[in-house]
């Protein structure tokens, strides 16, 4: 790659981005518009969103990186770049992340999602954040009037961020690459946020707050007050009698089955649904601890059959057997006290 | 060779067996090479030593923990959330616990024989005593356990 080549593809590409800057910049406003006015009506009061536009050295800088070989790493940056625009989503608590990435998959067309904390080693701690690669659905993207180039968008807690911020400037702006002391002190650093996250948590919920719960009425209505309402009336119980981690629990069953609305998951407890009084009663006759979303989560594995297993990826023989005489004897129980 | 049962003691622990299945208790307890528990309560070892299936050493006795865990898919973490709901039902109030899977008592893998009535003064044990389930199955009271 000679130095020559290098500085007229700049002047090319910088060309090309003074002409789209305008447009870039009109997805960045309408982009943070757009998810701003979402996560406000959704009540997400304490999640703060940052937009940027890629500078143009930025742009530059990337757009001529080398593939080692004498060429560039991007043949056509302007058209496979997909950080033009980027934003964040910065919010208290690790728990808080799921609300936001749940009105994101809602909102936009989701190209990529990928969970950094997954993907990354599970036993080390370090970098942690749920990044998405989104666009805007077309009735979207036409009554704002913009182009079609896609969000490159992180969702992580304040913690999360301050550890990656510190890391990145530590690992990437530096001189000198870090030492292997530096390194260790950096994953026992992510290692004592996380600690401070989970205590946060513990705290807040001593404060009778719910982790993870935050107040997600983009759900429309079935979030997670809602999910209790609804099993608490299928099981006959009285309102506001379980704690809400039960229905937490529940809503991420239902969200894997594919039920996202009261009348969905009605619907996939088929006859069951009418029998959540008798079924609660049969079982806490063993069970008196039984909540009314354990007793609605052993409906859908009676409703459901094999599918539940399916639709929760479960398919070694052992979880097949237990969920199969457990299903008997509850049928059993519920023929004997019939 | 016979099987060691690790004999716990505590009046709660017997009756929570027989209604769950499972023993919960404090954080990190350790049986030693025991396959078995055995329940000592109201002065004699009761009938039934049923096998461990599973042990967690350490899980918050916590109703998020509770819920995750009995909803979840996997048969294992539901058992352990079930013991962890049960035990907060119960009224336990510890931070952390050990949950122990055992053989429930109608289990053909569950040993059963005659409890062993104990007749000393002084508590047979107040934690935990190691013995060979042999000789709990001939033995008709505790001092033909021996020391262990």
């Amino acid at each position: 790659m000679a130095g020559i080549s290098r500085e007229a593809r700049r002047t090319d590409l910088r060309a090309w981005y003074d002409d789209h800057v305008d447009e870039l910049r009109a997805l960045e406003t309408a982009f943070g518009t757009h998810l701003g006015n979402a996560i406000r009506a959704a009540h997400l009061d304490d999640a703060r969103l940052e937009t940027r536009t890629k500078g143009v050295e930025s742009f530059l800088e990337k757009a001529t990186k080398s593939d080692g070989r004498g060429g560039f790493k991007y043949a056509d940056p302007a058209g496979q770049l997909t950080d033009f625009v980027g934003a964040r989503v910065l919010v208290p608590l690790s728990a808080d992340v799921a609300p936001v990435a749940r009105l994101v998959q809602r909102l936009y067309v989701v190209e990529e999602m990928s969970d950094q904390r997954a993907d990354s080693l599970l036993d080390v701690p370090g970098y942690q954040s749920l990044h998405f690669l989104v666009r805007f659905r077309d009735e979207d993207r036409e009554a704002l009037g913009v182009s079609d180039r896609p969000v490159e968008l992180q969702v992580r807690s304040i913690l999360q961020h301050a550890w990656a911020s510190l890391q990145h400037d530590l690992m990437y702006k530096g001189e000198r690459a870090p030492t292997d002391s530096v390194r260790r002190r950096l994953i026992a650093l992510a290692g004592l946020l996380e600690l401070a996250d989970h205590e946060f948590m513990a705290v807040r919920l001593a404060h009778g707050d719910a982790a993870g719960m935050l107040d997600d009425a983009h759900a429309g209505g079935f979030d997670v007050a809602g999910v209790r309402a609804w099993a608490e009336r299928l099981a006959g119980d009285e309102a506001d009698g379980e704690p809400l981690a039960w229905a937490a629990a529940l809503r991420t069953v239902l969200t894997a089955l594919g039920a996202t609305t009261a009348d969905e998951a009605t619907a996939l407890l088929g006859e069951w649904a009418e029998r959540g009084p008798e079924l609660a009663r049969s079982v806490r006759a063993t069970r008196p601890w039984a909540t009314a979303s354990y007793v609605v989560d052993l409906g859908l594995r009676l409703a459901l059959g094999a599918d539940y297993l399916t639709h929760r990826e479960v398919t070694d023989p052992t979880g097949v057997d237990a969920f199969t005489r457990e299903t008997d004897d509850v049928r059993s129980a519920l023929e004997g006290s019939a | 060779m016979s099987e060691r049962v690790c004999v716990v003691a505590g009046a709660g622990a017997w009756p929570f067996y027989l209604a769950t299945g499972a023993w919960v208790g404090q954080e990190n307890r350790r049986f030693g090479d025991a396959t078995r528990l055995g329940f000592y309560s109201g002065r004699q070892v009761q009938g039934l030593a049923p096998l461990i299936r599973a042990a967690v050493a350490s899980v918050p006795l916590a109703a998020e923990d509770a819920a995750t865990r009995a909803l979840s898919a996997d048969p294992t973490e539901r058992r352990v959330g079930e013991a962890l709901a049960a035990a907060l039902h119960d009224g336990a109030t510890a931070a952390r616990v050990s949950v122990v899977l055992l053989s429930p008592p109608d289990d053909p893998a569950t040993a059963s024989f005659e409890p062993v009535a104990h007749e000393a003064d002084t508590a047979w044990t107040m934690f935990q005593r190691f013995v060979d389930l042999d000789r709990l199955r001939t033995a008709t009271s505790t001092a033909d356990l021996g020391s262990g």
